[in-house]
């Protein structure tokens, strides 16, 4: 596997946490007060920046912010024009979110442009997965492993809290400037920019990873689907990316985690013939 | 006495007809779903203020009779009847049913009016995402997704 390959794949694989952790950090930190609105906010209002709101995040911020993001993948890189495929992974993600405890959460499932097999999630439930990694999976349940892990970042907020937790550089500076003299300017919507990138980049840690992985071994389980789907597809990729064992342990300590965490026959369908119907 | 007893029941028949507990539609359209669970197939559908009779209660869920449909609603889109609600206190009460209901309402015209002003900002086209959403819409409307769950013998029971 090439490398840009590896790379791109470690958003769902976790692979270099560590080296692609510091920028997702530092954009973390650029847009961190934007959307936690902490008390700094009112500081720089009263400082002077004309045009400042403070902005808190609440379920309907929230919902904007993944309807923003989800929005800007299916731009770029696109949502695939293959309304059979999006339907089929529509119904295999709402089969895993239905056993997932969230009926709050309309989770919104696609299929996105991509030769590198990746997955995103965004806030309120937005969930794409690349082609690439659709049609490097054997059967349903590997499918279905994958948008598991996803629908747990999501439930848990991961990616919210990512952003929350990492302060730091007071973007609503920068949004105050830019929205100074036009103080009907909406701090979130300015924001959107970086928001939706850093969403879209997102990095997630490693204990971060664990957590979603073990969810979805859940769902699955309670969905009726072999538990094994995630740790295949892993096992698999990871596998053929060569070298990614010997540099980064980790990877093995998860996919070894998986594996003590489905046991030995864990039964559950796998589907592959209804997934080869879909994914030619 | 047979007599008396008869029209005490008769009586307490009444009160109990008359006890039946009934709500009201808060949000612009609510969903009566076959199932207590927003995967269910689409029964029917009912317009804000329109009232509904509670049969059952099932956590966050009331099965209900609206017109000639019997189906399950999420209790958080349905509030008292305007008439019953009590004043003091329960504004209070009244204050949560309009936001949520607000919340509801936003939710229900589509996408939220920030997202739509940063596709204009950033020249980004909301088809591609609204189509996703319909179709997702349809799909668990039209029962094509419980059929599809069956088929496969997986999902929630």
């Amino acid at each position: 596997m090439k490398l840009k390959n590896v790379i791109t794949m470690a958003s769902l694989l976790a692979v270099g946490v560590m080296s692609m952790g510091s920028s997702c950090q530092k954009m973390a930190e650029s847009v961190g007060t934007a959307i936690t609105g902490d008390s700094r906010g009112g500081q720089i209002a009263g400082a002077g920046y004309q045009g400042v709101r403070k902005q808190s995040i609440g379920p309907a911020e929230e919902r904007a912010i993944g309807e923003s993001t989800a929005m800007a993948i299916t731009t770029s890189p696109g949502l695939l024009n293959n309304d059979l495929l999006n339907d089929y992974v529509t119904k295999v993600g709402l089969t895993v979110a239905s056993v997932a405890g969230r009926d709050d959460i309309e989770f919104t499932f696609g299929v996105i442009n991509g030769s590198t097999p990746n997955a995103i999630s965004a806030p309120r439930g937005y969930i794409f997965i690349t082609e690439a990694a659709l049609r490097r999976m054997k059967d349903e349940s590997e499918l279905a492993g994958v948008l598991g892990h996803e629908i747990s970042h999501v439930i848990r907020n991961h990616g919210i809290d990512a952003v929350k937790k990492s302060g730091g550089t007071d973007a609503l500076v920068e949004i105050g400037v830019a929205a100074s003299g036009t103080s009907e300017s909406n701090p979130l919507v300015q924001a959107m920019p970086k928001l939706t990138e850093l969403f879209k980049n997102m990095v997630y840690n490693q204990s971060q990873e664990r957590e979603a992985d073990l969810d979805s071994v859940r769902y699955l389980r309670a969905a009726g689907y072999d538990p094994t789907g995630l740790e295949r597809f892993i096992d698999r990729e990871l596998k053929a990316s060569g070298t990614l064992f010997a540099s980064h342990p980790a990877n093995a300590d998860r996919v070894n985690a998986l594996r003590a965490a489905t046991g030995p026959n864990p039964g559950g369908q796998r589907l592959a013939e209804r997934f080869a119907k879909y994914v030619k | 006495m047979k007599r008396q007893t008869l029209v005490l029941l008769a009586a307490l028949g009444l009160g109990a007809v008359a006890m039946a507990e009934v709500l009201e539609v808060k949000s612009a359209q609510v969903a009566i779903r076959q199932r207590d669970s927003n995967l269910a197939k689409l029964e029917a559908t009912a317009p804000r203020g329109a009232k509904l009779t509670v049969l059952e209660r099932r956590g966050n869920y009331a099965k209900v009779e609206y017109q000639t449909k019997q189906g399950w609603v999420k209790l958080s889109e349905l509030e008292p009847p305007k008439s019953d609600k009590p004043t003091g206190i329960a504004s209070i009460f009244k204050d949560d049913n309009q936001a949520g209901a607000a919340q509801e309402s936003a939710a229900s015209k589509g996408l939220e009016k920030e997202t739509l002003a940063y596709s204009q900002s950033a020249h980004l086209d909301p088809a591609p995402l609204q189509r996703l959403i319909d179709r997702r819409k349809k799909i668990i409307d039209s029962g094509e997704w419980q059929a599809f769950a069956d088929e496969g013998k997986v999902g929630a029971r």
